[in-house]
Formats: C-alpha cells, sequence, structure tokens
C-alpha cells in the first residue's frame, strides 16, 4: 500500500520521506481548500520537495465559481508543472480543463463526494480518460463496498485513512463577520488570514466542531477523525492501493511514522493499538457499515400514504352522528350510494362502511360524487380528518 | 410580446401542484416516493403522479420529475421501473444529480435529463462536461450570479435554471453530510437534519481582534432568496427557468410564489420591463408568507455577511391561510377547508388566480351540518359567503391580528 499525505513546508517533506510516505499532496493555497504555500513559492517549494525523491500531486479541490475559475485560470499558468505528477480535482469543470488543457497530467479524481454506486464510478473513470492514475472514493463506503469497487473499478484507489471529516463546504465567510467589522472590507478574510476556532450546539449531542475559514470559504470538520490504522490488514486485503493520511492539525508529528509503518507492513505492526497513540477522539465511521438511510421510514408516517388501488378520497370533515365529508380524488373511482368502503385512519384503523346517504354542501341527496367534488356520507365512529376513503374489493 | 423564462415552482403535494399551476406556474417540479431528496415530504404515488400529469398537461404546464439523490447500487436497481412510469405518463424531464443515475436512465429512457443543483455545477467547463453526459439543462448552483449564468449559457448552449426565491442550503450543494455524521442519516439521500439552522457557540479564545471570547449565534443559517427584483436581470441574462425552492411548503406558499412570480413575467413579456411600484406590491405580497429574511444571495455579488439569518424562528407573517376553497355553490357559499381560525365577522381576502385580491366579510360562517359557527377551527369545512370570481383551490387569507 502506497502512503500519501500533506506536507506544506520542507521540515514536513523531510519528516515524511523518513517515514516512508511516497507521495505528497502540495496544496497551492489558491487551488487547495486547506492549502497554505503561497503561489509565490509554490513551485520552488515543489523542486525542493522534488529533490528529496517524493512523488509530487497538485491538489486542486476547490469548487470554482465561474469569477473565480476564470481567475485560477490566469493563476494556473504561472504553475512549473515539471515537477508535478499528478492533479488531483474534485469540480468536473476543473477535470475537463485539465484534459484539454494539460493532455498528459495524470489525474487523481477526487469522487469522495457522493458517488455510491459502480455504475457512475465507472462512468467517472471513463469520463477521466487514459490519464486517470487513481480515483479517490468516500470513506462513506463500507468495507464490504470498498472491495467490490476496488476489484471492478480495475484502477488504482485511494481512501482517507485518518485524518478530519469534513462535513461542510460553503464559499461563504461565516466566521471574520464576528471578528471584523461588518462594514470593514477586509470582512472577507485576506488571502493570508484563516481562522480556527470550535463550535458547539445544544441542539446537537456532539460538542466541539472543528471550524476554518479561509479564502475559499467556511468549513466544517466531524468532532472525531476518521481513524482505520488499527484495520490495515482488512485494507491491504482489499487491495487498497493508496492510504491518505491526513495529519495538518495535529501537533504531534511523530504519529506520522507510525501510521505509515502500520500502513506498509500491516502484519508486521504490533498488537498495541495505534488508536491509544492517537491524540483526538476518533470513529471508524462508515467502514463496518452504512444504515444512514434505515430512519427514513421513520420520517413520514407510512399510514396516511396513499395507496393507489381503490383510492376515492380523503375525509375532509366529520360530523358526529351526522356524516363525513369526502374529498373525491381518483379519476377512476367515483363515490356512490350502495358502495362498500373501508377507512384507513391516520392511527392505522380500518372501518368498514357502506354508503346509504349521499350529499352535496347544500344537503341535497345526490347519486354519485365524482373527482375534485366534495359530497357527505352516512357517519361512523372512529374516524378522524385525513382519514382515506377505499373502496372495499 | 418579449420572451421570458419559464416559471418552475414546487409540488409538494398533488394538491399543491394544482395550487401552483392554476396561480400561474409554467411547470412543476415533485417527488416520486423514491430517488427525490425529501424523504419527509407528502411525494407523490403513481396514480398521484399521473393525475399531476394530466392536470398539468392539459393546462399548458410541464412536470419535472427529481431523481436527485446520490443513489447506492441497490437504490438504482429499482430505478427503470419507475422510468417506464415517467414515459408512460409523458413525464417532460427528470432532475438528476448523480452520473450512475445518468447514466441509468440513458439505458432505459429518452426522458430529458435536467441536472440537479445536488451536482453543484458552477462554471462552464463542467457545464460542458455534463453536456456530453447527455444532460439538456443545468440548474446551476446557487452560489452563481447572474452574469456568471449568462456566460456558462453562451459559452455552453445548455438550457439554465436557476434559483429566484426560497430557502437556502449554507453549504455547496451537495457538500454537507452533517447529518450523516451527527444523526446518522444522509442528507444526500433525503435526510438532511438542517443542523445549519442550529445555534452555536462559538469559541474565539484563540482568536485575535475577536471581540468576544464566545459568541452564541446562528452563524451558518441562510437567509432565504427573494430575487423578484433581479427579474429583468435573469430575463437579460437568457435564463430558461426561474425556479422556485419549497416542495415542504404550504399551499399558501405554492400559491403566492407562483401568482407574483408568474405577474412579474406577464407584466415584463408585454411592457419590456417591471414597474418598481409593482415590485413593491409583489415584495408585500412575499411578505405574506412564511419566510425568514429575504436576500438576494449570490444573484449580484457573492452572498456576504448580510445573508446569515441570525434569528431561529422565521419571521411571523403578516397573513395566514384561512382556507383552500373546494367548492363554489354560485349565488350561495363557498365551501372552505379551514386551515387557520377565524371569526364570524372577520375580513378575509380571496385570492384568485389572475385578478387582484378581493376582500369580503365572513357575514356567515355555517358548518356542514346547517349549525352557525362562531369560530372556524382547522380540520372542519366551512361554508362562508360566496365571492365572485372565486374558484376552486382558491386560497383565502385573513391578517394575523397583533
Ligand atoms: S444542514 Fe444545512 S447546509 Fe447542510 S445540507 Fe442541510 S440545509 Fe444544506
Amino acid at each position: 500500500m502506497i502512503v500519501c499525505t500533506y506536507v506544506d513546508h520542507l521540515d514536513e517533506a523531510i519528516l515524511a520521506k523518513e517515514a516512508g510516505v511516497n507521495e505528497v499532496i502540495l496544496g497551492n493555497m489558491l487551488f487547495s481548500r486547506f492549502g497554505k504555500i503561497s503561489p509565490k513559492r509554490y513551485s520552488e517549494f515543489c523542486q525542493e520537495v522534488k529533490k528529496l525523491g517524493l512523488r509530487i500531486v497538485f491538489d486542486w479541490d476547490i469548487l470554482m465559481t465561474e469569477k473565480v475559475f476564470q481567475e485560477r485560470k490566469t493563476e494556473i499558468k504561472n504553475i512549473n508543472w515539471d515537477c508535478i505528477d499528478a492533479i488531483r480535482v474534485q469540480d468536473p469543470g476543473a477535470l475537463y480543463w485539465i484534459k484539454s488543457n494539460l493532455p498528459d497530467m495524470p489525474i487523481q479524481l477526487l469522487t469522495e463526494t457522493g458517488n455510491h454506486n459502480l455504475i457512475g464510478l465507472k462512468k467517472w473513470k471513463e469520463i477521466a480518460g487514459p490519464k486517470l492514475e487513481r480515483m479517490i472514493l468516500s470513506i462513506e463506503l463500507p468495507k464490504q463496498k470498498l472491495s467490490e469497487y476496488i476489484e471492478a473499478l480495475e484502477i488504482p484507489v485511494e481512501i482517507l485513512v485518518a485524518g478530519r471529516i469534513l462535513l461542510f463546504y460553503t464559499p461563504r465567510n461565516l466566521i471574520s463577520p464576528y471578528i471584523l467589522d461588518h462594514d470593514d472590507d477586509k470582512t472577507k478574510a485576506a488571502m493570508e488570514s484563516s481562522y480556527e476556532l470550535e463550535g458547539s450546539s445544544e441542539e446537537s449531542p456532539h460538542k466541539g466542531f472543528p471550524l476554518l475559514e479561509n479564502l475559499h470559504g467556511t468549513f466544517m470538520f466531524n468532532t472525531k477523525d476518521q481513524f482505520l490504522l488499527d484495520h490495515c490488514v482488512e485494507l491491504q486485503e482489499m487491495k487498497l492501493s493508496v492510504a491518505r493520511v491526513d495529519f495538518r492539525h495535529i501537533k504531534d508529528s511523530s504519529f506520522l511514522v507510525k501510521a505509515v509503518n502500520a500502513l506498509r507492513s500491516p502484519l508486521g505492526t504490533s498488537l498495541h493499538p495505534l488508536k491509544d497513540d492517537y491524540p483526538n477522539p476518533i470513529i471508524r465511521g462508515f467502514f463496518h457499515v452504512n444504515k444512514s438511510d434505515v430512519l427514513f421510514k421513520k420520517l413520514k408516517n407510512q399510514r396516511t400514504q396513499r395507496n393507489d388501488v381503490n383510492y376515492i378520497g380523503d375525509i375532509l370533515d366529520v360530523k358526529k352522528k351526522k356524516h363525513l365529508g369526502v374529498m373525491v380524488k381518483s379519476k377512476e373511482i367515483a363515490l356512490e350510494v350502495g358502495e362498500n368502503l373501508i377507512l384507513k385512519t391516520p392511527d392505522g384503523k380500518e372501518k368498514s362502511l357502506v354508503v346509504t346517504e349521499l350529499k352535496n354542501s347544500n344537503g341535497e341527496s345526490i347519486e354519485r360524487a365524482s373527482i375534485n367534488s366534495i359530497a357527505f356520507i352516512n357517519h361512523v365512529s372512529g374516524v378522524s380528518v385525513k382519514t382515506r376513503v377505499y373502496r372495499q374489493e | 410580446m418579449h420572451s421570458v423564462p419559464e416559471l418552475l415552482a414546487p409540488a409538494g403535494s398533488l394538491e399543491k401542484l394544482k395550487v401552483a399551476i392554476l396561480y400561474g406556474a409554467n411547470a412543476v417540479y415533485l417527488g416520486g416516493q423514491k430517488f427525490g431528496l425529501r424523504t419527509a415530504a407528502d411525494n407523490f404515488t403513481s396514480a398521484e403522479l399521473e393525475e399531476g400529469a394530466i392536470f398539468a398537461h392539459e393546462r399548458g404546464a410541464k412536470v419535472y420529475v427529481v431523481l436527485n439523490s446520490f443513489l447506492h447500487d441497490s437504490d438504482l436497481t429499482e430505478l427503470p421501473i419507475f422510468l417506464e412510469l415517467l414515459d408512460e405518463l409523458k413525464i417532460d424531464a427528470v432532475i438528476v444529480s448523480d452520473l450512475g443515475v445518468i447514466e441509468t436512465i440513458k439505458q432505459y429512457s429518452d426522458i430529458e435529463i435536467h441536472l440537479s443543483t445536488q451536482a453543484s455545477c458552477l462554471n462552464t467547463e463542467a457545464a460542458l462536461l455534463w453536456k456530453e453526459m447527455g444532460v439538456k439543462r443545468i440548474v446551476l448552483g446557487r452560489e452563481i450570479s447572474l452574469a456568471d449564468a449568462k456566460e456558462i449559457r453562451e459559452a455552453s448552449g445548455l438550457e439554465i435554471e436557476m434559483f429566484i426565491h426560497g430557502s437556502m442550503c449554507m453549504a455547496y450543494s451537495g457538500n454537507c453530510v452533517i447529518s450523516n455524521y451527527t444523526q446518522g442519516r444522509d442528507s444526500n439521500r433525503g435526510g438532511c437534519a438542517h443542523s445549519c439552522r442550529f445555534e452555536y457557540s462559538l469559541d474565539f479564545n484563540n482568536i485575535e481582534n475577536a471581540s468576544n471570547e464566545e459568541v452564541k449565534a446562528y452563524f451558518m443559517s441562510s437567509k432565504d432568496l427573494e430575487g423578484i427584483r433581479a427579474l429583468p436581470e435573469f430575463i437579460e441574462a437568457g435564463i430558461d427557468s426561474v425556479k422556485v425552492e419549497g416542495r415542504m411548503k404550504s399551499h399558501h406558499y405554492a400559491g403566492t410564489i407562483s401568482k407574483v412570480y408568474s405577474d412579474a413575467l406577464a407584466q415584463y413579456q408585454k411592457s419590456g420591463d417591471i414597474i418598481s411600484k409593482n415590485i413593491l406590491e409583489w415584495e408585500e405580497e412575499l411578505r405574506k408568507i412564511t419566510h425568514r429574511d429575504y436576500t438576494l444571495g449570490s444573484l449580484k455579488e457573492p452572498a456576504g455577511a448580510d445573508s446569515i439569518y441570525t434569528e431561529r424562528e422565521h419571521e411571523t407573517p403578516d397573513y395566514v391561510v384561512a382556507g383552500i376553497v373546494l367548492e363554489v355553490v354560485e349565488g350561495s357559499h363557498l365551501l372552505v377547508e379551514v386551515r387557520s381560525a377565524f371569526y364570524p365577522g372577520s375580513t378575509l381576502e380571496l385570492v384568485p388566480f389572475n385578478d387582484p385580491c378581493i376582500e369580503f366579510k365572513a357575514d356567515f360562517l355555517t358548518e356542514t351540518d346547517g349549525s352557525k359557527c362562531e369560530k372556524s377551527r382547522p380540520g372542519i369545512l366551512l361554508k362562508t359567503p360566496y365571492v365572485k370570481g372565486a374558484e376552486q383551490w382558491n386560497i383565502i387569507r385573513a391578517k394575523v391580528m397583533q
């Protein structure tokens, strides 16, 4: 398994090299969400890192509005591509641009957002074309899916093995309005300024969401980091090609060595779990199972959902011992005297009723009521408004 | 006659579909029982979808079905059957965000594909890529200005749809998974728990220049978009469809936004301009529906600090929906489905589909069994005085007593 990580400074690159990292992602602050390397220093820095024998990836993971993209197209001319081995990209516009303007540049495609089906992933692979060297998949894919996709995609796959989980990305500046004067032009974060703090809500059981604002907007991270370093054997068994570790937010630089060791020789590591040495709270996220749609059924009252067969309409008015007001909604089935009905109440009860009386809103008897009309039928107890009316088969 | 964009309104239910179309929307978008993002919405069953499509098509309106979840493999297997139904009903287009869904659609159907805002298409190159994938129309991300939209439209040759009104996701659409990790609900498959609307305490201890060490704020909640003032710019930019958010919102909302924006578009179509006096009237109307403070979002400039909604609750509107007209018995009465309380003698306002509102007094309120009603209550039908010009599905409003 290849290990890649982010570096912003030469000493970090040296450390990465010593630790056994194969590839480093260098974040130019104009193109990379959390990049700290200034455009001026970028090319020179790439050369310095290259001399260490590391593979270099240009990080272009920002999303760009038309205006921002136009500006970046001018800036990108200043990049010296000689030392750069690949570009990683998420915005489909950037992917399109790279294919037309840097046709020989290897591409690492970020499909971490959405992209939970094989048909779509295969199509992304096809779109990216022959220069695609890697796909970066979502950490919301459980291991069994990951393993299936790794086999089916037939291309090296990378996932985030350890690091912060990005929850939210907006181009708006949400932090600086609380720091600088609202009316001040500087409210928009200047290029160098970035703010990092924590936010907690009483409405959420999770406390201390890391927040970051920089020139690309505002980001929120999970309170716990993704951490699969104690599952390296499983990662190896599923033939994961590249493990990404992102420790930019933790101070202890020595942890990188332990992480790389664990990833490079999964079977050779000690039984001592690495999570015990990691400074932040951690989760395995969806690695074992992703059931993030099971709660959906509970969001709806299944009983009030209309079952189409034999559906006539809904009860809109109940006058005890007198009548039930029905709005006919079916095009096919009219409400008629003598009809046998089943009434399904919102709380799940079923009542049967034979229509012996059918009237309009003037109290006049009628033979039938069809779509979009209101009719009043004989009352039956235990029925409330929003009850669904069906013809009994 | 000047050409104007399509007005695309949300249809959270069959009744809202009817209300939106009758009040002037040229097209509606709605969700089936699966594949869309509004899991808690009423969403259409097959029969409702059929009825809705017939109702819309008979009136020259289009129907777009949202399939904009990021689907998992197992969800995709069920899609072809649903596509068959959409073809049968001659649904005009589907709104999609996931490439796997697009590929599946192309395999099983010729239905027109619109790219959902959920895919966050933000620039010309991205639009060109999606065009190659078979997309006919792009619903641009809400971060896009009208000037940018114009460029994207011209350079890509695609139809462009843009939001003109409604609530806004604070994140780049499709790029928020707060609910996935905090509530175990996939926000990209309809499980968003609206965590961006929560109040947060922000710890500024380590930050220079911060005025306070801790701030409690609704710091990541967006104001609602209101683009009526920018409508001429939408038209000048050549936007093909102006879209209103809000499938979860009320009949009152569906009716009001459809009426206001269709009136404005009709005026532009006739005169090639929009009179500012009318803008004020329309803005007043839009304040009668439940909303957060309004903003122009990023339509002209990137949304700034004044686009953040710093309150929890919605603005309390001056008007509430008193009821919906279900039956008109000429010369006798209106049969009204009551939505909020009013009294005999209350002044009510009937909102006709095309004409200005008509004020009337509830001289009598009669229950359906003939007894006098002293105070209306939601969940009953009532007879109110007949109002000339009233039609089924008209909204009746009441001014809120302060
Ligand atoms: S929590 Fe807010 S920002 Fe996130 S998906 Fe939901 S509405 Fe959008």
